[in-house]
Parts: structure tokens; C-alpha cells; sequence
């Protein structure tokens, strides 16, 4: 147990308390000017510029000035107040209001992070600088990009920008999310709500199916006779047979799920007609129509040339550096990290791993050696809970679940278990939004 | 106007046969294996995917395939390996294209055989595939020159994606078409079939621990005003509710008639009628 | 009222080469170990538990838990045993080393129980 001491010292550092002479006699011997942080020259005053300020920068950010308060970290966000996605459904639901779901960066200002509320129009990878939406170039030793998503505009035929004001995607909190509600609102009690869900990879794999849940919550306490036709590209989605159960046990048949066999995968949108086109040519009819279409890596990693001819980025498994790009990390939804899921949670988990990689970059030092772990959380109704959870490390190369880990609830779990869940869950968003921008919602 | 029909009828013939066939591939994989262990070793050769595949190589017998005029798209990376989305399409025609998998465990995907210059070479289908590997395509042009082709696709398993129980929407063997029934003569359209069925591999244990019987739609045919277009062998790598694309530009009107037909016999047609301008 | 995170922060740097170094001996122990440095083995459990391991009910509050129960909970969850209210530790946890848990109950019982106290605790 020789490691004991180290443990708890580095844990009670990691506080803010502890002297580094006494850190470092623990640890071998090096000299405290050979370390990284307050002593290394490597890294002294090294530059970090993040971009994007969600879960995954945000987290990365917070992270890499807590292990090395002296660097340099810029996070560019241009939103001063960030509305997460994870929770809008509980909005849309009426579960939780929007501007609980808000968080601002004065916690990572207070930590001294240099926050710049300013879009990121262009990467220089050569030259080690981005380009700011008014020309103003930001010089950087290494950069972490959190792009997030950018929809495909080009995917899915009559789904455009234009499409999207009649047929939102919600699938950007914000405007979008308040536009879908207010339709729902506006709606006749028996109407139908058609979400048209996407193929994979796509961020949030719960996302659609925890959506209609809520909004089947919704229509059941305001308008119950109202219907909801779920169109879907695949045969298969996350915690399936639980969603399935839950949907029967809460909302009997008020949802109906088509996946592809069954003729789900919309190829046509008619936005004014609020109708969709499946790929046999059945044409379905909405009053509230909620378009989930495909995606790709936010804009920026395009620039910085780290995406690849599906859209998305490779990375390292180890530190999530760009297959592609030198001295680029990415890391959230814009990675191709599967099986890790597109989730806010792996962003976040991505983002610490980051902050550690990038830090010993600077130091001269490998990347330790990762673990991720993920908890998707989905609210089927106020006392109904589900999750799946997965632990990954890079296994022969290459991020893998590991085996005899993870897995989803329990299939017939009581009610009891159920609304522990649901309860786990708001303690959840509160714990990850405090772990990611140091709010307290 | 579109009208289905379901015709079934066991075909013990069609079972022998389809063993047959099994038997002489079974045959023919042991002689390429014995020729790999023994035979003069060719390094070269040998880096080709097709080339090490014996099921692959043993269609070749020798040939050198040219390796540009085919192409296979496939996700770099898929989350579910039961159904992933695959086109093979040829720049040239081509008799019959040949789908492999080299790490199944039955390497044969498909077999799509091009009867008429009605059906273009271009094929999307959906197919599962167990573990990260390459898929193979080999197309031969009629005068017997060998096409060939192959892609690295990764496949996670993922808990998150974990399939539930299949949902029982429609009864098997039922079939899904879309054709237009009016176009332009020799203007190119989509056609579109599918069918449901488990497309049980044989290697699948049920609940109670046995293994559930191998059954599979093996068979694919379409023919316009009694024409044969296209034939399709479909192995236990096509996913479940076997689904094809097609590019064709019809130049006959007549009756469309599409067949599928399961190993053990039993049937299902879908017949309508297509008009040309 | 929001606890200002400035005293809680590292105030000195967290010397990140001597956290990495703890990594190297936990390698060399068994095979199933892995040689993850602590403050990034704890970082993945701060997603539900908070950044500190202070938990908002009724997630647990883990933060300056005596190790050895600590110790006791994680093993049991590691071993399929779902304790108290749990729900997903024992799947989360299936997926650590023994050491690994022996790291993490360590970590998590030296912080302190409430940000106030962080700054008595610290030498």
C-alpha cells in the first residue's frame, strides 16, 4: 500500500491545498521545476484555445486550468448563456423549465479562464491559430474542439433551413426547442405528432425516443387523445425493449414506433404540408411535424481539417487528438467514438481525458492512459427512469465497451427502481452541469 | 396500379440443389485451403483480400481481377452490425457481382446476377456483419474478366444500440415494392423490395438454449413481360427483411414481377404493371 | 448560496507530471490493472457525484466517506451486488479493477465532506 500517501495527497491537491515541495518528494524525486504547471517551462504560459463552450469544452477548460492554473486557456463560445440539450425533453414535457436548463461561464471566468463569446470561423493548422468571426487570429499551442453538430441540410430531401421554421429539429436547444413546444401547445387535442428519426450515428441515441415519452406525457395530462407516429431509419435504437415498456405501462397506444422494415425511413419532407414521404411511398400526415435529420461535425472541424469523408472526425483513441490534424484534440459528438455514444455525458468524460492529454503534451509527457464511462439517463415520465450505462478503454488500439460492464435497467424492474432513476436523473444533470461549467442549477 | 399476390408452394428440388451447391463450395474450399498450404507461395498475391479468402479466390481460379471500375460503399464505422448499408455499383457491365465478408462466419454475403442491360450494375442492399473486417466484391464482365473490390468497415458493439425483441409488425414473407408504374422508355428509375423475414442464420440459440433453425429467403428474381432482369442469392449475412435497391431503365412495358423465394420452398410474388411513355 | 470555487480550486498547481508518475507503479502490479493517474480515475466518477464527490440527493455524496466503506460499497457493486438505492454502480463498476476501486475509495475519502472544510483539511 506504498501508494496510499500519494492517493490522498494528490486527491487533497487536486482541493487546492497542498505544498508542491511535499507533492513532489512523494513522487520519485523530481524537482518541482521539472514538473508541469507551476514549474515546467514547457508548459508555463502555453497556450490552449478551446472551441466550443458545451459539455465537452467547457469541461476541458474547467479541467485543464484546475490541473495547471498556469496555462493559458481561451474557450470561444459565442452564446453567453448555454442551454443544454440533454433536459429539453423534460421541457418540452413540461417536467422542467427552459431556463433551468441555462448556464453561463462565470465559474470558468472565476477559475481564470479566458472566456471569448465569439464565433471560430477558421483553423490555420500550420500556422497554430483561429480566426474569429470579426478577423481577429488567436494564436494557440494546442487546440480542443467541441464543435458539437451541424445538421445536413443537403441529407434529406425538402428538409432545409426554411423547412425546419415549419418542421423544427429541436435538436439544437433554443430557438428551435421553444418553437416545437409552442406548436405543441397550439395543437388540437387528437392531432398527431410525427418525429421522423435519423440513421446512426447521431448525437443523442435516446434522444428521439425520450422525446416522444415526454411529449406523450404532455399530451396525456393536456390533451389525451391526441397520437404520436414515431418514423424511424433503423430497425434498432437505444434501451429499445425499456422505452417499448415504458411507453406501454405509461401511455398505452398513444405511440406508435415504425422502424426501417416497418417502412420508417422518411426520404421526403413537404414542410408546408407537414407531410413526409417514406422510402415505399407511404405518405404520413402531422400536425406537429419534428424532424430529426442527419448530421455531421460542427463547421469549424471542417476548417481545421480534421473531419473525414463521412462527415465526422477520427481521433486517437488514447488522448482523442485528430488522426489527421498535429496539436488538435476533438472530442463530443463530432467524434467518431463509438461505441462511447454521442452523448453530453462522453463529451464530458472526453474533455477531462483531454484536458490530462493535452497537459502532458505540453509537458512533454505521453497521454495517461483513459477511461471513459457513461450513464444515459432517459425520463420516460415523472416516476419513470431508465438508463444505459458503459465503461470503455482503449482496448487492442481501439475504444471498447469493456466486457462484463455497462448494460442497460433491468427489463420488468419495479416501480421503486423506476423512480429512483427518474430522481438519479435531475441529480445527474445538476452534478455533470456543476462538473462542466461549475454552476449550480 | 399495383395488386400483391402470395403464392406458396414447397419445392423439395430447390432444397436439394441449394445442398448440393453447399457441398461443392465446402469441396472447393478444401482444395484452395490444401493449395494455400502447399502450393508455390505468391507474396504479392497474397496482400489482396480476395486472394486470401478462399471462398474469394477460389471463384477467381487464377484470374487477376482489375481492381478500379467497382466500387463498394460502405460506413467507415457502424454501431450495429445487424443491418449495415452497402451499395456495390460497377462503371462498365458486368454479368454477376459476388459479396464477401472475410470475417463472418459464412463468408458469402450475395450473389447478383445481371440478366438484361435493363438492370444497371448498381446494387444496395443491407448486410450484417459480425466483427470489424473487409468486405469483397468481385464482378465478372461477359467476357469473363474478373472486377474486384473491397472495403475495411469497423463494427462497435455497443450496449447502448442493443436491439429488443423484433417487433412482429407485418407476417413474413410479405413484400414491400416500390417501382414506378409509369415512366419514359429507357428513362432510369429505382426500384425498391423488400420482404419480411427473420433470415435466421442457424447459428442463433432461442430462449430456452436450442438453436434455432437455419431459414433463409435465398432467392431473388425480377422479370419484366416474361423477360428474366435480374437474379439474387442471398446468404444468412443479409440482414433480416432482406432489402434491395436497383437502377433500371425499363425499354418493354409488361407485367414486373419480383419472386422470392425461402430455402425451404415457400414463396412470395409481387406483380404489377408498368407502362412506358 | 453558491460556494466561490476559488478556494476549492487548485491554488498551487496540481503538478501534473508527479500525477502521471503515480500511474507507472499501479501498471507493473497485475495484469488487469491499468495505469490511469488517480485525478483522472475519479474525474469519470464526477459526472453524477460532482467535481469534489459531492452528490446532489439522492445521488450519494462520496466526499470524505471513511475508506473502508467506501471500499466495502464499490467491491460489493463490482461483485453484482446492487446496495441501498443503487441502479447503475453495479454496471459502472463491473468495469474497474480491483485496484483501481481501492484508488478511487481512497481519493474520494480524502476529500472533504463540505467545501468549508476544504481549507482546515488541507496541510
Amino acid at each position: 500500500m506504498t501508494r496510499t500517501p500519494i492517493d490522498r495527497r494528490q486527491a487533497l491537491r487536486w482541493l487546492g491545498g497542498a505544498g508542491a515541495a511535499s507533492l513532489l518528494a512523494a513522487c520519485g524525486g523530481r524537482a518541482p521545476e521539472a514538473s508541469a504547471g507551476t514549474g515546467n517551462t514547457a508548459s508555463r504560459g502555453a497556450r490552449v484555445v478551446v472551441i466550443g463552450g458545451g459539455f465537452g469544452g467547457a469541461t476541458a477548460a474547467r479541467y485543464l486550468k484546475r490541473l495547471d492554473p498556469g496555462l493559458h486557456v481561451t474557450l470561444l463560445e459565442p452564446a453567453e448563456r448555454f442551454y443544454t440539450c440533454p433536459f429539453t425533453n423534460l421541457y418540452l414535457g413540461g417536467l422542467r423549465e427552459f431556463e433551468s436548463l441555462g448556464h453561463d461561464y462565470q465559474q470558468l471566468r472565476r477559475l481564470g479562464v479566458n472566456v471569448v463569446h465569439a464565433l471560430a470561423e477558421d483553423v490555420d493548422p500550420v500556422g497554430h491559430s483561429v480566426t474569429l468571426a470579426g478577423g481577429e487570429r488567436l494564436p494557440y499551442d494546442r487546440l480542443i474542439l467541441s464543435p458539437g453538430i451541424d445538421i445536413r441540410w443537403d441529407a434529406l430531401e425538402g428538409y432545409d433551413r426554411a423547412a425546419a421554421e415549419l418542421a423544427p429539429h429541436a435538436w439544437k436547444a433554443g430557438a428551435q426547442t421553444h418553437r416545437l413546444k409552442r406548436q405543441l401547445e397550439a395543437m388540437e387535442d387528437g392531432g398527431t405528432f410525427v418525429l421522423v428519426a435519423p440513421a446512426n450515428p447521431f448525437r443523442c441515441p435516446p434522444g428521439p425516443y425520450e422525446r416522444v415519452s415526454q411529449i406523450a406525457h404532455y399530451f396525456k395530462t393536456h390533451k389525451p387523445r391526441s397520437k404520436i407516429l414515431l418514423l424511424d431509419a433503423k430497425d434498432a435504437f437505444s434501451k429499445q425493449g425499456l422505452f417499448m415498456d415504458g411507453w406501454r405501462e405509461l401511455y398505452g397506444d398513444m405511440i406508435e414506433w415504425v422502424g426501417l422494415s416497418g417502412d420508417g425511413r422518411v426520404v421526403r419532407v413537404d414542410a408546408d404540408r407537414l407531410e413526409v414521404e417514406t422510402e415505399f411511398g407511404t405518405l404520413h400526415r402531422a400536425d406537429v411535424l419534428n424532424v430529426v435529420p442527419p448530421q455531421r461535425a460542427g463547421f469549424i472541424a471542417e476548417r481545421a481539417g480534421v473531419t473525414d469523408a463521412s462527415g465526422w472526425v477520427p481521433v486517437n483513441p488514447r488522448d482523442f487528438s485528430s488522426a489527421q490534424v498535429e496539436d488538435v484534440y476533438v472530442i463530443g459528438d463530432a467524434t467518431e467514438a463509438a461505441p462511447m455514444p454521442k452523448s453530453g455525458f462522453c463529451a464530458n468524460a472526453q474533455g477531462k481525458v483531454v484536458a490530462f492529454a493535452a497537459a502532458a503534451s505540453l509537458a512533454g509527457d505521453p497521454a495517461p492512459e483513459p477511461v471513459w464511462a457513461n450513464t444515459c439517463y432517459s425520463v420516460i415520465g415523472p416516476d419513470y427512469g431508465i438508463t444505459v450505462a458503459g465503461v470503455y478503454r482503449v482496448i487492442d488500439g481501439q475504444i471498447a465497451e469493456v466486457p462484463g460492464s455497462g448494460g442497460v435497467s433491468p427489463r420488468g424492474a419495479d416501480a421503486g427502481f423506476r423512480r429512483r432513476e427518474a430522481r438519479y436523473a435531475a441529480a445527474w444533470y445538476q452534478a455533470i452541469c456543476e462538473d462542466t461549467w461549475g454552476t449550480v442549477v | 396500379m399495383k395488386h400483391l399476390r402470395r403464392e406458396q408452394a414447397l419445392t423439395a428440388v430447390t432444397r436439394e440443389r441449394f445442398v448440393l451447391t453447399r457441398t461443392v463450395i465446402v469441396a472447393l474450399l478444401a482444395g484452395v485451403a490444401l493449395l494455400a498450404l502447399f502450393g508455390p507461395a505468391d507474396a504479392a498475391a497474397a496482400e489482396r483480400p480476395w486472394q486470401r479468402l478462399p471462398a474469394a479466390s477460389a471463384l477467381l481460379d487464377g484470374a487477376q481481377p482489375t481492381v478500379t471500375g467497382l466500387t463498394l460503399e460502405l460506413p467507415l464505422v457502424s454501431d450495429d452490425g445487424a443491418a449495415v448499408a452497402l451499395t456495390v455499383a460497377a462503371d462498365r457491365p458486368v454479368d454477376v457481382i459476388h459479396l464477401f465478408a472475410t470475417r463472418n462466419p459464412a463468408p458469402e454475403i450475395a450473389v447478383f446476377r445481371f440478366l438484361d442491360a435493363q438492370v444497371h450494375p448498381r446494387v444496395a442492399t443491407r448486410v450484417r456483419l459480425n466483427e470489424s473486417q473487409q468486405v469483397i466484391a468481385l464482378a465478372r464482365t461477359a467476357d469473363g474478366h474478373w472486377l474486384a473490390t473491397s472495403r475495411e468497415i469497423r463494427i462497435t458493439v455497443s450496449g447502448c444500440l442493443a436491439r429488443a425483441d423484433a417487433p412482429g409488425a407485418d407476417a413474413e414473407m410479405t413484400p414491400r415494392v416500390r417501382a414506378p408504374s409509369r415512366l419514359g422508355r429507357g428513362e432510369t428509375a429505382e426500384l425498391l423490395a423488400m420482404i419480411t423475414h427473420p433470415m435466421e442464420t442457424g447459428l442463433r440459440e432461442a430462449a430456452d438454449g436450442t438453436r434455432v433453425t437455419r431459414r433463409l429467403v435465398s432467392r431473388f428474381e425480377l422479370s419484366l413481360a416474361d423477360t428474366p432482369l435480374f437474379k439474387a442469392e442471398l446468404y444468412a449475412a443479409v440482414s433480416a427483411n432482406p432489402f434491395l435497391r436497383l437502377q433500371w431503365a425499363p425499354t418493354t412495358p409488361g407485367e414486373l414481377q419480383l419472386r422470392w423465394v425461402e430455402d425451404g420452398g415457400r414463396e412470395a410474388l409481387d406483380r404489377s404493371d408498368i407502362t412506358l411513355r | 448560496m453558491t460556494p466561490s470555487p476559488a478556494p476549492r480550486m487548485p491554488a498551487i498547481g496540481l503538478l501534473l507530471s508527479s500525477l502521471l508518475i503515480v500511474g507507472g507503479p499501479a501498471s507493473a502490479q497485475s495484469p488487469e490493472d491499468h495505469s490511469t493517474p488517480p485525478a483522472l480515475l475519479a474525474a469519470a466518477c464526477a459526472n453524477c457525484h460532482g467535481s469534489d464527490g459531492r452528490g446532489a440527493w439522492p445521488i450519494a455524496s462520496i466526499a470524505g466517506r471513511p475508506y473502508t466503506e467506501l471500499l466495502r460499497q464499490l467491491t460489493a457493486y463490482r461483485n453484482g451486488e446492487s446496495l441501498d438505492d443503487a441502479t447503475v454502480m453495479p454496471r459502472l463498476m463491473a468495469g474497474y479493477s480491483a485496484t483501481e476501486i481501492e484508488t478511487l475509495a481512497r481519493w474520494f475519502s480524502s476529500l472533504p465532506v463540505t467545501p468549508e472544510t476544504a481549507a482546515e483539511t488541507t496541510p
